[in-house]
C-alpha cells in the first residue's frame, strides 16, 4: 500500500469516526427530546381528564339537583348552575 | 554441427586469421545482444511491477469503496437525524407554549374538583343526589 492510499483511508476512516460520533450523540439528544415531548404530552393528557371530570361532574350534579332540592342550592350558590 | 558442416582438418589449418575488424563486429553483436537481453529484462520488470501495482491496488479499491460506502450512509443518517431533531425541538416548544396555559387550567380545575368534592361530601348524609355523586365518582373523604 502506498502512502497516498494509507493517507486516504486514514482521511476517511477519520472523517468516518467523527460521523459515527455525531450520529451517536444526536440519536441520545432525540431521544432525549422525545421522553420530553411524551411528558409534555402526558400533562396535556392528565389536564385532559381533569377537564372532562369536572364536566361530567357538574353535568351529572345539575341532572341531580332536578330532583334533589339541596344540591341544585348548593349548584347555584357556587355558580356551577343557572338559578 | 553435422559431420558436413565441419571443415576440413586442412582447410581449418589453413584458415585465414579473423581479422580486427571482425573481432570488433563479433564484440558489437554480443554487445547488443547483451543490451537486447537488458531492455527485455526491463520490459519484463515493467510488466511484473504493473502487475504488483494492480495487485495492490485491489485491496485498497475494495476498502475504499467500502468506507465511501459506510461514509455515505452516516451522512444520510446524519440527516435524517437533524431533521427529526429540528422537528422534535418545533413540537417541544410549541408544547410548553400550551403546557404553561394547561398548568394553569389544571391548577384551577384541580381547585374546582377539590371544592365540588367538599361540597358533595357535605351535603352527603342529606342529599340523595349527592350521595349517589359521591359514589359514582369515587369521591373520598381526606
Amino acid at each position: 500500500m502506498s502512502a497516498l492510499q494509507f493517507w486516504t483511508l486514514n482521511v476517511i476512516a477519520f472523517l468516518l469516526g467523527g460521523l459515527m460520533l455525531t450520529n451517536f450523540i444526536l440519536e441520545q439528544k432525540t431521544n432525549s427530546l422525545q421522553s420530553t415531548l411524551v411528558d409534555l404530552q402526558a400533562e396535556e393528557t392528565e389536564t385532559d381528564f381533569y377537564r372532562s371530570t369536572v364536566r361530567n361532574l357538574i353535568s351529572d350534579a345539575s341532572r341531580e339537583a332536578n330532583r334533589d332540592p339541596r344540591l341544585k342550592q348548593m349548584l347555584q350558590q357556587r355558580g356551577y348552575m343557572a338559578p | 554441427m553435422t559431420q558436413s558442416n565441419r571443415p576440413h582438418p586442412q582447410e581449418e589449418n589453413f584458415a585465414p586469421e579473423p581479422r580486427a575488424g571482425k573481432h570488433r563486429v563479433s564484440r558489437n553483436s554480443g554487445t547488443s545482444a547483451k543490451s537486447r537481453i537488458l531492455e527485455e529484462l526491463k520490459q519484463v520488470r515493467e510488466i511484473w511491477e504493473e502487475a504488483e501495482q494492480k495487485r495492490s491496488r485491489t485491496p485498497f479499491l475494495a476498502l475504499l469503496i467500502l468506507m465511501l460506502g459506510l461514509l455515505i450512509q452516516q451522512v444520510g443518517q446524519l440527516a435524517t437525524s437533524w431533521n427529526s431533531n429540528n422537528q422534535l425541538t418545533y413540537q417541544i416548544s410549541e408544547a410548553a407554549n400550551s403546557v404553561k396555559v394547561t398548568r394553569q387550567e389544571k391548577t384551577q380545575l384541580t381547585r374546582k374538583l377539590e371544592s365540588l368534592s367538599l361540597e358533595l361530601l357535605r351535603l352527603e348524609s342529606t342529599s340523595p343526589g349527592a350521595a349517589r355523586l359521591i359514589s359514582d365518582y369515587g369521591i373520598e373523604k381526606r
